[in-house]
């Protein structure tokens, strides 16, 4: 089998000799069928024995052993090292998932993940009876919904690359979201309304998504966070618990402005969001924008699309929503 | 160890602690945190890392018309060379179909036929399809589930602490001594009942499915302790696991429609099983694998495989059912069975043997059944014993969850009837305990771990696996006295209390040196091959002599005693079985 | 060379808060002899917020803008970032789901258009690295960037997510994307390594999460600063208004004192295939320090 010489750069810190984190070396020949969980293991075991991190099932279905390479987050026991030096080339650097979290080595502390876990209420709210004799029926369509983001195996991988709660500790990340998706999505659930609200809530909630992508990325079980984050947007509007506010409203001026252009107004979108008080806060960059001539006054906007008859038209039957003018 | 620490040792108070959090600890705790009772659940792991998590294809249960809890049962006597405890497998099958139900109810999400109900597959030696699955990631659902319900009930979880000790003294049971992996610190939990529920034994094996965990620590601390462990010698090797790794494929695979070729392109179940064929029983297919690798018609670089094809099935097919396993496959072999058979070989996988248990959970100290007060054990650890020499595809599950629950309600009418009470410790129960794992601390020899243990798994796949002779086994009882010797004089080099898993490591060698001479023992001492345990100088079954179970004990001196108990039979009598 | 023909999706930002990138974009156009047909028939494509609140409506009228192109039977090339993943989305899905294609040509037949999958839909900037080729763009520098240190930023929507843009973008390694950095070395600049390059401004939080928008960009800005850069180059307009107009607040997330000239891409390819700065927009754009120096 093929075989090269790689080389290991890998983050160290045990705070109990530490004072800084700091990395090794290891160099070895690698098989053209190693993954990367080989690599900490032969590290374990063949250079030093305090080299640490998590691990238990080596296929792909616990979720401990992510980290990152050169960057990359991956779930060490499914990535293949020599698709990374394809990428990276030779020099391969092993680091924790999130270094501002190092407990040692590799292990991180994971418990604002799981807090959030269990913030978003992970669990069935429903009657049942403890011998039942028929089980609760759930179309092959229902349960292929749930089934889809059941495979979730919280390794973090989405949740430790997420822009979002790098920036702000309130947010619950994609992680969750997959979660409080599959129980929303089960209609054996009595607490809809409530996990919609959860997750509807400004900060935490999935108004705070930045759209960047990455969670569908790095998921080593294809279970596309950003998609059940779109979805739960949509559920957000369909169960009619949306909020009146800057978020709910950004969505909503799209297409208002649509509807009324064809394009967007952007100076619409601000105000209509913001609404006049909020519009203040940006008149200091308006006024820049002005001064560089970055924005259009009513008599020399763009024009209006060609046909935009059919425009009309196509929102009139395509519509899946209203914009109700509650405000 | 300076002394003051020792002393200084908290102590916390439970009604029930349970060591475990898979699907049968999880399932106990969350029922007996519902009854009112304080419940801790200590686990080295996070509760969702548990292998339960890695089961595959499905769990048993008689929910169609045309199937019966009767049939279940036969199915299962049947499979397990008829070493199974009749009246064990009578109440599990039983139980079956509400247990599925239950869960079902409770969340877990299966795959679901075009009616609504859950949807059901064929299974290797069911003779109906009874396989409820959720597509090839069964375990993962329901082991979701039960931890979803148990934190809903607020079921207390120590996740990533190590239980190193039982306290178990004058007959009865005080509690357990467990350490946090992020400091080490040292914590006696004092309780009422402790419950067992750590997992099987199969990492003793270097070809295995079982996850870097799974090493039995239960099993030795339970034995070190005088007390028995049964049919240790009965390890499953999985027909079907990924060539070299051991990764497994699962059953599923078969279920579904998988089929099993060797280098010269013959469907070679068809002359061992001409029935049942592929859908034959683990320990058969397994061992005519093994039989084709062994003449030379393995496939692969070093013809140490067979194919399974699934090429038939469809995209569609393996995508909605089969996607996981499509997965591995293409990770660790780099072969889409969606277009290209897949090379796999046996691998251990499955403990049939463990702590030997009556039906309601309690642990036995002797062949005659007499029970330890205030100690409980479930799922793969312990020995009931439902899977006898084979346990059939999607029982593990099912014994996981309903042997957890019954336990729990075993647990909570002790403690309600006042059979239970909680006896004092003191700081002294954890003198061993903590001796041991300072001792490995400060440990100064020039023995490594990993080698030790390289040698133990690699011996015991050779040795100790799918074939077994007298010769081979004497062998591997020589070189486990000799690797345990050895084990007395190893190092670590990670010398700090912070999240210390070279000091784990060496610590779980030593459970798998002390367990794996319960395999061997075992295995030398029955002069028979029965399910999963086939000995070549002995190939034929021995209902006359061998129509038993082993106890084992361990002495202080490290050599072990067996005695035989009886199995209990039931309305199906011994016959030889044909598939 | 055969002459290169797009239908330009312009996009709402390039005719209304960057004006710079319509120049610029036009100007490079034409001195590279490549013919852009302005879609004029174009709707919003309603970015991630349209598809958030009506996922449906996003689709159709996303499948309209493209059959304008392929009525045209031209290829049709985004300039923003975001326009691009929204277009090439519903050019994926419609392309995979035979279902969902005959839902949404039922609508579309109200208006007589019909959806084919003929067009493809690229951002301008993978169209001129695939089609007019970075030999032959190094071949038309005449002012080389030589000494300049520029940061490429590439903007989640071009590189991500990658199952989708990978099909529209020569399969960009959206973990270690590189077609931005040979564009830079194609005209003699020096690419800045940097680890915010394929990361994210946070635009599409601006209005809901200030904060977080801020933090995001000044983090981008102050890592490429770190990174010895003399200005940033983006392909996205929204990026680009994010980390020039609203560089100061970003700053101040960070608490840093960073002075750094924004470019659009087609600003850079501009000045170095020697077009005049004013047809480039460039007084259009909030940071000019150090503009001016770069330039000359």
């Amino acid at each position: 089998m093929e075989k090269k010489r790689i080389t290991f750069k890998v983050f160290r810190f045990n705070p109990a000799v530490d004072d800084l984190p700091h990395y090794e070396s290891y160099v070895m020949e690698v098989k053209k069928d190693a993954l990367v969980l080989d690599i900490l293991n032969r590290i374990k075991w063949e250079f030093d024995g305090s080299f640490t991190y998590r691990r238990s099932c080596r296929h792909g279905i616990c979720g401990s052993c992510s980290i990152r390479v050169n960057g990359k987050v991956v779930l060490s026991c499914k990535e293949n090292v020599f698709e990374l030096t394809d990428i990276f080339g030779d020099l391969l650097v092993l680091e924790p998932q999130n270094k501002q979290k190092v407990i040692k080595d590799m292990v991180i502390d994971r418990v604002d993940f799981w807090n959030k876990y269990t913030e978003v209420k992970p669990f069935l709210v429903a009657k049942y009876d403890e011998h039942p004799e028929v089980e609760a029926r759930v179309s092959p369509d229902e349960a292929s919904l749930m089934l889809d983001s059941d495979i979730c195996i919280q390794c973090a991988n989405c949740y430790s690359v997420c822009p979002s709660v790098r920036v702000n500790e309130k947010y619950y990340g994609p992680a969750a979201f997959v979660k409080a998706y599959r129980f929303i999505v089960d209609t054996r659930d009595h607490n809809k309304k409530e996990r919609i609200d959860i997750i509807n809530e400004p900060e935490k909630g999935v108004w705070d998504c930045v759209k960047c992508y990455k969670c569908a990325e790095v998921c080593p079980k294809g279970v596309n966070p950003i998609e059940k984050i779109t979805l739960l947007h949509n559920q957000v509007f369909k169960e009619g618990r949306a909020k009146n506010n800057v978020a709910t409203r950004h969505a909503i001026g799209f297409k208002k402005s649509i509807q009324k252009n064809g394009f967007l107004d952007e100076g619409f979108l601000v105000r209509y969001s913001e609404g006049i008080f909020g519009t203040m806060k940006h008149l200091r960059e308006a006024f820049d924008m002005f001064r560089r001539g970055k924005i259009k006054m009513p008599w020399n906007m763009p024009s209006k699309p060609k046909k935009m008859n059919e425009i009309k038209q196509l929102i009139k039957v395509a519509s899946k929503i209203e914009c109700r003018r509650k405000w | 160890m300076s002394e003051s620490f020792i002393k200084n040792i908290p102590v916390q108070e439970y009604d029930v602690v349970i060591v475990g959090a898979g699907l049968a600890g999880t399932s106990a705790a969350m029922d007996i945190q519902k009854a009112g009772k304080k419940v801790a659940v200590i686990s080295k792991l996070h509760p969702l890392r548990s292998h339960s998590g890695a089961a595959q294809g499905g769990i048993n249960a008689a929910l169609s018309a045309e199937d019966s809890p009767d049939l279940h049962a036969f199915d299962t006597v049947k499979g397990s060379d008829y070493l199974a405890d009749q009246n064990a497998v009578e109440f599990m099958c039983q139980k079956a179909p509400e247990t599925v139900r239950w869960i079902a109810n409770c969340g877990a999400v299966f795959s679901r036929s075009s009616d609504g109900h859950i949807a059901m597959r064929p299974f290797g030696g069911a003779t109906k399809p009874r396989a409820c699955y959720a597509k090839d990631r069964t375990g993962l659902a329901l082991l979701q589930t039960v931890y979803e319900q148990a934190i809903a009930a607020g079921v207390r979880f120590f996740s990533e602490w190590y239980v190193s000790d039982l306290i178990y003294k004058d007959g009865v049971t005080r509690g357990v001594v467990a350490f946090d992996l992020l400091g080490l610190n040292y914590t006696i939990f004092n309780a009422k009942a402790v419950m067992f529920a750590t997992g099987g034994y199969a990492r003793a094996y270097k070809v295995t499915t079982n996850a870097h965990a799974n090493t039995g620590d239960g099993l030795s601390i339970v034995a070190r302790h005088g007390l028995p462990l049964e049919d240790m010698e009965f390890v499953q090797f999985h027909p079907t696991g990924l060539a070299g790794r051991g990764i497994l494929i699962s059953e599923a695979a078969r279920g579904e429609g998988g089929r099993l070729y060797n280098s010269e392109g013959e469907r070679f179940m068809e002359k061992y099983a001409p029935e049942s064929k592929e859908l034959a029983p683990r320990d058969i297919i397994s061992r005519c694998i093994a039989m084709e690798i062994r003449e030379g018609r393995g496939v692969g670089p070093k013809k140490d495989a067979v194919e399974i094809r699934l090429m038939h099935l469809g995209e569609r097919l393996i995508m909605t059912r089969l996607p996981e396993l499509r997965d591995l496959a293409i990770t660790f072999l780099g072969q889409d069975m969606i277009v290209e058979p897949v090379y796999i070989s046996p691998t251990a996988h499955y403990s049939m043997g463990g702590i030997p248990c009556d039906i309601e959970g309690h642990v036995k100290k002797d062949s005659r059944g007499t029970i330890v007060t205030g100690l409980y054990a479930a799922g793969e650890c312990a020995c009931v014993s439902v899977h006898g020499a084979n346990r059939l595809g999607c029982n593990s599950l099912l014994d996981a969850l309903v042997f957890g629950r019954h336990t729990a309600e075993t647990i909570i009418n002790d403690l309600n009837n006042g059979t239970l009470i909680l006896h004092k410790v003191t700081a002294e129960d954890a003198d061993a305990a903590i001796g041991e794992v300072e001792g490995i601390l400060h440990s100064k020899g020039e023995e490594s771990v990993p080698v030790l243990r390289d040698r133990l798994r690699e011996s015991m796949t050779e040795n100790a696996g799918v074939f077994r002779t007298e010769e081979s086994l004497l062998k591997e009882r020589e070189i486990l006295a000799e690797l345990s010797e050895r084990y007395r004089h190893i190092h670590i080099d990670d010398k700090n209390r912070v999240y210390n898993t070279d000091l784990e490591e060496a610590i779980e060698l030593g459970h798998m040196l002390d367990y794996a001479r319960f395999i061997v023992e075992g295995a030398i001492a029955r002069k028979e091959s029965r399910g999963a345990h086939f000995r070549y100088d002995y190939p034929e079954r021995d209902d006359k002599n061998f129509l038993k179970h082993s106890y084992m004990f361990m002495h202080s001196d490290g050599t072990i005693k067996i005695e035989y108990g009886d199995v209990h039979i039931g309305k199906f009598k011994p016959k030889k079985r044909i598939y | 060379m055969k002459r290169l023909r797009y239908a330009l999706y312009a996009g709402c930002t390039a005719k209304q808060s960057t004006p710079e990138l319509w120049k610029s974009t036009m100007a490079v156009a034409d001195k590279l002899g490549i013919e852009l047909v302005d879609l004029k028939e174009a709707t919003c494509c309603g970015a991630s917020h349209l598809r958030d609140f009506d996922a449906f409506l996003s689709m159709v009228l996303n499948a309209r803008n493209i059959c304008y192109a392929e009525m045209k039977n031209l290829d049709m090339v985004t300039i923003c970032n975001t326009c691009q993943n929204n277009i090439a989305f519903v050019k994926a899905k419609l392309d995979e789901d035979a279902q969902l294609r005959l839902e949404v040509n039922e609508h579309l037949a109200e208006i007589g258009l019909k959806y084919r999958g003929t067009s493809s839909v690229r951002h301008f900037m993978y169209a001129l690295i695939e089609d007019y080729g970075l030999d032959n763009l190094a071949k038309k520098v005449v002012k080389p960037l030589k000494n300049i240190n520029i940061a490429p930023f590439y903007g989640c929507h071009n590189i991500r997510p990658f199952h989708i843009q990978s099909g529209f973008n020569m399969g960009e390694n959206s973990f270690h994307p590189t077609g931005l950095d040979n564009l830079i070395l194609a005209l003699q600049g020096k690419p800045v390594e940097y680890a915010y390059k394929n990361r994210c401004c946070g635009f599409h939080v601006d209005l809901q999460a200030p904060k977080t928008a801020d933090k995001l960009t000044g983090l981008a800005l102050a890592d490429a600063t770190d990174n010895g850069a003399d200005m940033v180059v983006t392909p996205c307009p929204l990026c680009q208004l994010n980390m020039d107009v609203k560089q100061k607040s970003a700053s101040k997330a960070v608490a840093r004192e960073i002075k750094l000239p924004v470019l659009h891409l087609t600003q850079l390819i501009g000045l170095a295939i020697g077009i005049n700065p004013k047809d480039l927009g460039l007084e259009h754009n909030l940071v000019q320090y150090g503009l001016k120096e770069i330039i000359s």
